[in-house]
């Protein structure tokens, strides 16, 4: 087991950060500073090629945060001036209060205290392996799925790891986190005739290079699935009993709800969420959770962008809408108290509330008595993408597979692909079955509309509902 | 900091080439809510992208036996000499245990690429800022629909490129964004919301108002929808963007990258109709940059000066955009990784097209087409329903399709317009496609 570090870089302007916090903390109501150092490293295999790169998300910078009269600004940067630290800062801020249009006013920022620090284990380290046996692993799982049928005509292995390092600096707060998360995708497309289909199987988690020995075991299912997309027909357009894998499950609290109960939403009078706190959103069996603390999977961590400790959110509890996940600003604005969601997308990004991890909490029912009470329907597979509608409560999500459920019986059959839509109430209040294993996944990111992206998790058990298919 | 990272890798001794990029980025954003300022930020960054290129001979992949292993890193601003020798080193040594198949780096060029002008030059950051947000405003309050919320992103970016075999290139460019959201009808009761983004390089202040003003149209046609009802066999339609990424498909599809790897839907002298269908010939076109586009440059990432290449002329695959890389894999000419393209019209004026029966989309949740199996559609946001004269506008519901299926029947309206990615037909008609009722 390695221990991840904070490292030279945040760790030598520490004292400079916080001489030049001291100094501005005069100056304005609020001020504080985030500091990044992250790093990650990108691997590819695809037909005669491999590939290593850094990876997107690694950044560097630094980014003061100011409240003064109400207002709120930033600075952010990735060159730190040699003289005055306070004095550039201070510059960049006056010359952004000064000037601009007319703004809105808010309550003060918290800025209780803490100090805290937060240095993950991991497993194998990734930022210290020898690149080339990582990519020989990557190559033995793109052969191997190769190996299965001559209808794949393409796969790839890709692997992506990064480790997270931030310090956190108010008057009041001095925090420092520093941890690793991976993920890695098989990729596969099958060809027959003018047909082709494209499948994926994902994995994720904080985790180093072990991360990599889940790979083989998915070969085989991976490379049989996608021949079998071949010969999947087209849904017949209509409102079916589906079974959610988790998943799908995490697909639909992230999009159904997640985005819904993003309280900076609230502020805007973009989501409906406010209006039904405290009443019936969902069937009295569903619980639905988020938070940073309430899962270890890619979107946890000890504190968020501003500083805030990461907290469990109960969002849904039995079926009742309770709560939702704030940021500082909308916290403020609305008076209610912070729970440790406010993520950028890096240093140089804006502040939103966002999702952390996001799930279903569990059921007691099991898998085999769901595909049973299935009439007619599907048992929906891979998640292609989502997308949210907080203010009308739409739905829509793509997903790869829809596998036949006919008489109780899963026929062999599938559909693909599956684009599922309708009215997020109706959809929750569906839910009829739960199943008893949560299973996580963060793979991938998350997006607030089609920008800042975050790493997030999502999932739950299988469930039983009905949607609407097409 | 760019000749200290050139002269550590030079120094190494270990590299065969190697390519450095700095980008250079100013930019403001500020984030209303309804017409007031939510807050506000400046950003002030400097990136150095460095790749290091190290040959080898081995018995299998290099044709001539030659190989050739690449490694990209990212060195940050500020890094001392010694961390950045550190990231050099393990580039070189991650690129000496890769051997891919040896391909050549562009050389220089005697072509200049044209960056298109733009009218943020000359302008200070808060008077560029200014004068996108007063265009953005213009129409707010338009028959009762109004901006929820808005953002706005503008950023000059100066890019330098410099390489082992000579390229010394720098250009720069302003990357604008907007994203708003438009409220129409009343809270707590009937209000409706949609969303929409704008990509721009340039201040055509009334491109910026129309977009705003399309959008509020658009909220008070939200407010008298009804669910999409049940349909069979109309065809659907699209413009504007939603338009263009279907044409995008074909873009996809002739990346010299994507046929190497056997992933493409048709390669060089295939013919993309298959040889059916009424549809109108396609004829595509890469090109480096679009007037008012962000998305373009005039050289791609290894210093290639970037030319206009004809793809697909009269449904035929004419060509194909290569990078030096995969254009010497396949043994094309090499193009430079363009990342932009123009389609030609078809026969049919758009009033023509409009006039036939059919649904239209404005608006999806999440409009996806997938460029490798052709399959598209969304949830339908806002759509009109077009038959016999009449058009309602509808909401929910879905609609899928295939563009295998729509292969040679696809219609486009001869007139054009251009969005970030592509000048091309302003709207086009895809016959095969299916519609999953809303309410």
């Amino acid at each position: 087991m390695d221990t991840c570090m904070l490292g030279d870089f945040l760790g030598s302007h520490q004292e400079r950060l916080r001489s030049a916090i001291a100094t501005l903390a005069g100056r304005y109501d609020y001020v504080s500073v985030l500091g990044s150092d992250s790093s990650g490293v990108a691997f590819r295999v695809s037909p005669q090629e491999r590939r290593v790169a850094d990876s997107s998300w690694s950044e560097r910078g630094f980014v003061f945060r100011v409240q003064q009269a109400g207002r709120i600004v930033e600075h952010a940067f990735n060159v730190l001036p040699s003289g005055d630290l306070a004095a550039a800062v201070a510059a960049r801020i006056d010359s952004q209060l000064a000037d601009g249009p007319a703004a809105r006013v808010y309550p003060p920022l918290p800025d209780e205290p803490a100090k805290a620090g937060f240095f993950a284990t991991v497993g194998q380290h990734p930022l210290t392996a020898d690149p080339a046996l990582v990519l020989d692993r990557l190559a033995a799982a793109r052969a191997g799925l190769m190996e299965q049928s001559p209808e794949i005509v393409f796969s790839s292995a890709n692997a992506e790891f990064v480790q997270v390092r931030k310090i956190f600096i108010s008057p009041r707060r001095d925090l420092a986190q520093a941890y690793v998360w991976g993920q890695a995708y098989l990729i596969t497309v099958a060809k027959r005739g003018d047909d082709t289909r494209e499948n994926y199987q994902p994995f994720s988690g904080r985790k180093g290079l072990e991360l990599l020995d889940e790979l083989p075991s998915a070969v085989a299912a991976l490379a049989k699935e996608t021949v079998e997309l071949l010969s999947a027909e087209k849904p017949v357009p209509g409102e079916y009993e589906i079974i959610a894998d988790p998943d799908v499950t995490g697909l639909i609290a992230h999009e159904a709800f997640g985005h819904g109960v993003e309280m900076d939403m609230f502020v805007k009078g973009r989501a409906l969420a406010p209006d039904y706190l405290g009443k019936s959103v969902a069937s009295p069996i569903v619980d639905m959770y988020d938070g940073a603390a309430a899962a270890d999977q890619c979107g946890s961590f000890l504190f968020d962008d501003e500083g805030t400790f990461g907290t469990t959110t109960k969002i849904i509890d039995q079926g009742i809408l309770v709560a939702g996940i704030s940021d500082l600003q909308s916290a403020a604005s609305l008076g209610t108290r912070p729970t440790g969601n406010g993520r950028r997308q890096a240093f140089d990004h804006k502040t939103y509330a966002r999702m952390t991890n996001t799930y279903i909490a569990p059921g007691k029912d099991t898998l085999e008595a769901m595909v049973a009470s299935i009439k007619r329907g599907y048992l929906l597979q891979k998640m292609s993408s989502g997308m949210e509608d907080p203010k009308n409560w739409g739905i829509q999500l793509v997903l790869t597979i829809g596998r036949e459920i006919v008489d109780g019986k899963l026929t062999g059959r599938m559909v693909s692909p599956v684009v599922c839509s309708g009215y997020v109430p109706e959809l929750l209040s569906s839910i009829s079955m739960i199943s008893a294993a949560v299973e996580l996944g963060g793979s991938g990111a998350c997006g607030k509309g089609y920008k800042e992206f975050a790493k997030v998790s999502s999932g739950g058990p299988y469930i039983k509902a009905r949607m609407r298919l097409g | 900091m760019l000749e200290t990272i050139k002269d550590i890798i030079v120094k190494s001794g270990r590299a065969s080439e190697y390519r450095i990029s700095q980008r250079r980025k100013s930019g403001l954003e500020w984030y209303f809510v309804k017409d007031k300022l939510d807050s506000a930020r400046d950003v002030e960054t400097t990136l150095y992208d460095v790749t290091v290129y190290v040959d080898g001979l081995a018995a299998a992949d290099g044709a001539d036996g030659r190989t050739r292993g690449e490694c990209t890193v990212l060195v940050q601003p500020g890094s001392a000499a010694a961390e950045i020798s550190a990231i050099i080193g393990r580039a070189l040594d991650t690129a000496a245990g890769m051997k891919n198949a040896w391909f050549p780096l562009p050389k220089p060029s005697a072509w200049q690429p044209i960056q298109p002008a733009s009218r943020f030059d000359g302008l200070t950051p808060l008077q560029a800022m200014e004068a996108v947000r007063a265009a953005l405003y213009r129409h707010d309050g338009l028959d009762g629909a109004s901006i929820n919320s808005l953002e706005i992103f503008l950023s000059c970016q100066r890019q330098r490129l410099v390489t082992s075999t000579g390229v010394d290139v720098a250009w720069s460019s302003w990357v604008g964004f907007s994203e708003f959201v438009v409220n129409a009808g009343k809270r707590g009761q009937d209000e409706v919301e949609l969303y929409a983004d704008l990509r721009f390089a340039d201040l055509d202040e009334a491109q910026l108002s129309e977009a705003t003003r399309r959008q509020l149209a658009a909220a008070r046609d939200r407010l008298v929808a009804v669910p999409t009802p049940a349909l069979s066999g109309l065809p659907l339609l699209l413009a504007g963007k939603l338009a263009a990424d279907v044409y995008e498909y074909w873009f996809e599809n002739a990346q010299a990258m994507a046929v190497y790897e056997k992933r493409a839907a048709f390669g060089p002298g295939d013919d993309v109709a298959a040889g059916g269908g009424d549809g109108d010939l396609l004829n595509l076109r890469a090109v480096p940059t679009l007037a008012g586009s962000p998305l373009g440059a005039p050289y791609d990432l290894t210093g290639f000066a970037l030319k206009p290449v004809d793809l697909i002329r009269d449904n035929q695959v004419v060509g194909l955009v290569a990078a030096s890389k995969y254009a010497h894999y396949l043994k094309l000419p090499a193009t430079g990784a363009i990342q932009l393209f123009e389609l030609g019209g078809g026969r049919t004026l758009q009033a023509e097209l409009r006039q036939r029966d059919h649904l239209e989309v404005l608006t999806f949740s999440d409009f996806f087409v997938d460029s490798t199996t052709g399959d598209f559609g969304g949830e339908i946001r806002l759509g009109y329903l077009v038959r016999d004269g009449r058009r309602q506008p509808v909401y929910g519901g879905a609609v899928t399709g295939n563009l295998v299926e729509n292969r040679g029947r696809l219609l486009l309206s001869s007139e054009r317009e251009g969005t970030p990615m592509a000048l091309a037909p302003t709207c086009c008609l895809l016959p095969a496609v299916s519609v999953t009722p809303g309410g």
